[in-house]
């Protein structure tokens, strides 16, 4: 193992590096306060000392030189020149550089290529000390904790020698004349004992176990933040970038940030620092106006990129935005046209389409090649890390406000409170954060709507997908008349209700993504692992609530070629109910309110059954069937007669007109209901 | 043996690393701890009561300066300044530190050769620094400055010569203890004053430009071949890498090789004010380390002119004088406050007969800076 001289003036000069930067622009929007200058100078010092001791006399060199220039300043910052702004952020480039060039190891120095700063750069975590120390308490606690532990060994070994004293009594050579009463006596006490030392013994461990254990999850917790860093470690070099673009343009814009405090893995960093430089850069090179058109569209001179970083579920959103120009369709067209797609597909395009176009990249719409842009690579290396991390890229632009390009891409390695649940003998788990409600349901809780199946949830309608299905683990005709555990699924694009055969409760787990290949990716958030090791599945909010919308999609399409049912009653209240029952049910309901009126649908329509009351006036349901019977092209369709008239004589007449059943309202049950019709349309 | 236990405080984390790997080097010294900034400095300072403070001058949060201000007022303890600010400003923040009772100074490693020698450089001073015994620098403050005694009042056994020329010559402690003589110096001493102070290159170049801003009396270096008259009334300082000397009534200054390694050197001073004015000179060697001075006081005295020791109780370190004292070489041996009190006098009584002298003097501020 090669000693690494540089090991700690890497971190620091990069450290230094990073704020001399910062605070350089800072300076030249004139951001700065009274301290900044000498806090510069600071830096500046400190660097040069520091570069001084690992023997890197270039690096002191030119520290040397940014307090040259920086000094005459150090009372009036606000009157360094420009020029000298320029010729300082260039030191700091040159020192970058050399700093970057240290990072080989010395004795492949010269063959390697220098490895890129970016990197290195998210390599070191600098911990908050006070993160440390309850880190490090957690640790002592838990040993505290492991001690109780340890304090039931004793117990156990009380419990043994009570175990054995016991034993030896009921061995058979004890079992002499006249002793037995004593000893079950003596046994009994012992016995007694043991169980009292027993049941404390378990009290104890159960108590000490749930304390460490719920430290040991705190302490996970905590080391798990110490791994992240927070997103503002990038925005120095962005905004840097953005100065120079327009520097290099001449332009006139701002770089502004939200969000820099959301932490988030080195690895995911690492990867978007090149897109989101060139998203801004991009925003300046395509976006910003020159000063001039800005200003004779009422805009201010000085255009303004912005790039905001938002958790959202399990999702970091990095939306940059500039207020320029918007996208030029037109030229995205003639660029699409420059690289030989077929005239009459362009032509088709909507906006989104040839925003899109723009996304899939290889097209730009800069007229000029330029340093910065033009060569349509930007939106490339944007796609490109979104790809990487599992991420997708977004476009949206409005002709002279500006354009916004959205980067979600996944936490890499999270933990998360996930809600565990069973379906169709599968266990998974569904984040927490995306659980809004669980409730216990019936079969009739699920209504029929125009939509497909869904469940009136507090006064609104959700719509509703059994889980095993949106897994597709359901069995064809797998029925639900038991109860559903039902969960209340909330994402970014609405809601659903999901059923489920069992909660199991909640639990803090860790997880990883998946690959993107399999069938269930939009859905699948990644695996964790279960008590016993077995890999499980973590499901996302947004893929079960779009999967559930499509489940239900497919169920109104079967309700397209759905049976027909005809109720025929005068009493408005029997009608809207038959009609609700039959329609949750997934029927397709005709209604009536005279038997005239019924045998005048009945002819005009297809219906696969007539639900018929006995009494009304005019005809009555008696003659409705036996008019339907004489019909040769009504004759075969199944009718159930309803009535309140509960005599043989009547059922009797109803099994002579041809109606296939009678029920008594009376006796009405819904199961038996529905069990009755299906049986008679299947 | 205890170890000497040390706390370094430096803000760059490879600054400190070096630091700390030269200091663990050495078996006798122990890093009890680091500090990033003057407030942290302070505080395991209170906590760990370290034996010797390696102190950067430019920090966060809290100077370098502020934080030795603090501690030598709460918990005195030897600092050694460990700095590689040499521009002018941080060169004053340096002084002020070692007014404030830092006890010295060394420039970080160059980066270059030097580096090797420095390491022994460093480990060698750090153990000197710890083994001096420092006191809360408030005292110097409680106690007022002597008043500056009426011509002849309290020298009645002196010799009766005349002065004609004051000198002082000091090292490590010396810059609060120069502080201190100026300030009970009479405004409008009429004497000109020939100062030489040990200081470690590259961190003397401004000093006489800050004690310049301490007192009201005028402070510059020495210009070679300047007649010593035209110094009537100012001190005059020896620059750094210079031997300053008197011939022939003028100041000299001169590349001559290093007394005690040192130069400029106060023996070289002296002996060449013993030569050149014999007794109308008054010359007071102050705190520090070695025997520089010790041997030119003596001849000063043998020639007839008034010599003072600072005494043991008021020296930071006890070298110098302490070396004069056992050659017999201090007339007077003094606490530090009565020292420009006495000057003072004996510069009156010389200068009534050419009163024009004092025409330099600041005085138009009026009494003591104190």
């Amino acid at each position: 193992m090669v000693r690494d001289p540089y090991k700690y003036f890497r971190i620091e000069a990069r450290e230094l590096l990073e704020q001399l930067g910062k605070g350089l622009l800072d300076l030249e929007k004139g951001a700065a306060g009274p301290e900044l200058m000498p806090q510069l100078l600071r830096l500046a010092h400190t660097l040069k000392g520091a570069a001084r001791v690992v023997k890197q006399i270039e690096i002191s060199e030119c520290a040397h030189a940014l307090e040259e220039v920086l000094t005459p300043f150090r009372e009036t910052p606000a009157a360094l020149p420009c020029q000298d702004i320029d010729e300082v952020l260039r030191i700091l480039d040159v020192i970058g550089g050399r700093v970057a060039a240290l990072a080989l190891p010395a004795e492949d120095a010269p063959a390697a290529p220098a490895r890129p700063v970016v990197e290195e750069a998210f390599r070191t975590v600098r911990a908050d000390v006070g993160e440390m120390d309850a880190l490090i308490e957690g640790i002592a606690e838990t040993h505290t904790q492991i001690k109780a532990l340890k304090r039931g060994f004793g117990s156990l070994e009380r419990a043994r020698v009570l175990a054995d004293l016991l034993a030896q009594q009921q061995s058979p050579r004890h079992h002499g004349e006249g002793a037995r009463a004593t000893l079950a006596g003596r046994s009994h006490a012992l016995a007694e004992e043991l169980g009292t030392l027993l049941a404390g013994l378990e009290q104890d461990l159960v108590a000490s176990t749930d304390r460490v254990e719920r430290e040991l999850h705190q302490l996970r917790d905590a080391a798990e933040q110490l791994r992240l860093l927070p997103v503002e470690t990038l925005f120095t070099s962005l905004e840097r970038t953005v100065r120079d673009a327009a520097r290099t343009l001449g332009r006139a814009a701002v770089f502004e940030s939200r969000g820099g405090e959301v932490r988030l893995d080195a690895h995911i960093l690492a990867v978007l620092q090149g897109a989101l430089l060139q998203l801004v850069r991009n925003g300046v090179a395509h976006g910003i106006e020159p000063a001039a058109e800005r200003r004779a569209a009422g805009k201010p001179e000085e255009g303004r990129v912005t790039l905001g970083v938002a958790r959202s579920g399990r999702h970091i959103i990095f939306s940059c935005s500039d207020d320029g120009r918007g996208v030029d369709l037109e030229a995205v067209r003639r660029a699409a046209q420059r690289k030989g797609l077929p005239p009459a597909e362009i032509r088709n395009l909507g906006a989104s389409g040839l925003l899109d176009l723009l996304l899939r990249g290889g097209i730009s719409t800069s007229d000029t090649v330029t340093e910065l842009a033009g060569r349509g690579i930007g939106l490339d290396l944007a796609r490109e890390a979104a790809e990487r991390l599992g991420g997708k890229l977004n476009i949206s632009s409005q002709a002279g406000k500006g354009t916004l390009i959205t980067l979600a891409v996944p936490l890499s390695v999270a933990s998360l409170d996930a809600l565990l649940v069973e379906a169709a003998g599968v266990v998974t788990a569904i984040p927490l954060e995306g659980v809004r409600h669980t409730l216990r349901m019936t079969a009739a809780d699920i209504v029929q709507t125009a939509q497909g199946q869904s469940v009136v949830h507090q006064d609104s309608v959700i719509p509703f997908a059994p889980l095993s299905r949106i897994l597709r683990q359901d069995s064809a005709a797998a029925r639900h008349d038991r109860p559903w555990s039902a969960i209340v699924v909330q994402g970014t694009q609405g809601a659903a209700v999901i059923g489920v055969d069992r909660l199991l409760g909640a639990a803090n787990i860790v997880f990883r993504p998946l690959p993107e290949f399999s069938a269930l990716s939009a859905i699948v958030a990644g695996a964790w692992l279960d008590a016993e090791g077995n890999p499980q599945l973590m499901l996302e909010a947004d893929g079960i609530i779009g999967e559930a919308n499509r489940a239900q999609a497919a169920n109104a399409d079967a309700a397209a070629h759905r049976i027909s049912i005809l109720v025929i009653d005068d009493s408005l209240t029997t009608r809207m109910l038959e009609k609700s029952i039959l329609e949750s049910a997934g029927f397709e309901v005709g209604l009536a309110t005279s038997a005239e009126e019924g045998l005048e649908a009945a002819r005009a329509g297809r219906y696969a059954l007539f639900l018929v009351d006995v009494e009304m006036p005019g005809m009555d349901g008696f003659t409705f069937v036996e008019q339907v019977r004489a019909d040769p092209g009504l004759r075969d369709t199944p009718a159930i007669l309803i009535t309140s008239r509960n005599s043989a004589a009547d059922l009797q007449r109803g099994k002579d007109v041809g109606a296939q059943r009678y029920i008594v309202k009376s006796e009405f049950d819904q199961r038996e209901f529905l069990e009755h019709i299906r049986q008679l349309v299947a | 043996m205890g170890n000497v236990r040390v706390l370094v405080v430096e803000d760059s984390v490879t600054v400190r690393n070096h630091l700390c790997e030269i200091l663990r080097s050495d078996p006798e010294i122990e890093v009890i701890g680091q500090a990033g900034d003057g407030k942290e400095a302070i505080e395991l300072c209170l906590q760990h009561r370290p034996d010797v403070i390696t102190m950067d001058m430019m920090l966060p949060l809290m100077s370098g300066l502020s934080a030795t201000e603090y501690i030598m007022a709460h918990c005195p303890t030897p600092i050694l300044v460990v700095s590689a600010s040499i521009n002018r400003g941080e060169l004053f923040k340096t002084y002020d530190a070692l007014a404030a009772g830092a006890v010295d100074v060394l420039e970080k490693p160059r980066g270059d050769d030097s580096d090797a020698a420095w390491e022994r450089k460093f480990l060698a001073a750090l153990k000197l620094v710890s083994r001096i015994p420092v006191i809360t620098h408030l005292r110097a403050k409680l106690n007022p400055p002597a008043r500056w005694p009426r011509a002849g009042a309290s020298l009645s056994n002196a010799s009766q010569s005349r002065c004609k020329v004051a000198a002082l010559g000091a090292s490590t402690g010396g810059p609060g203890a120069i502080v201190e003589v100026l300030r009970s110096l009479t405004p409008g001493f009429p004497l000109p004053l020939l100062l030489v102070l040990h200081i470690n290159e590259p961190f003397g170049h401004a000093f006489a430009d800050w004690l310049d801003g301490q007192t009201v009396h005028r402070v510059a270096y020495a210009q070679d071949g300047e007649p010593l008259e035209s110094a009537a009334g100012r001190v005059v300082m020896a620059p750094p890498g210079r031997h300053l000397m008197v011939h022939q009534g003028n100041l000299r200054l001169t590349l001559d090789p290093e007394r005690h390694s040192c130069r400029p050197s106060v023996d070289v001073l002296f002996e060449s004010l013993a030569r050149e004015h014999g007794a109308a000179v008054a010359a007071c060697l102050l705190t520090g380390m070695g025997r520089d001075g010790a041997a030119g006081l003596l001849e000063i005295r043998r020639a007839g002119g008034h010599t003072i020791a600072q005494d043991e109780e008021t020296s930071v370190v006890y070298g110098m004088p302490r070396e004069a004292v056992l050659l017999g070489a201090a007339e007077r041996v003094l606490p530090l406050g009565e020292i420009g009190g006495v000057l003072s006098a004996l510069a009156m009584r010389g200068g009534e007969a050419e009163s024009g002298a004092a025409a330099n003097a600041r005085t138009s501020n009026g009494g003591a800076a104190s």
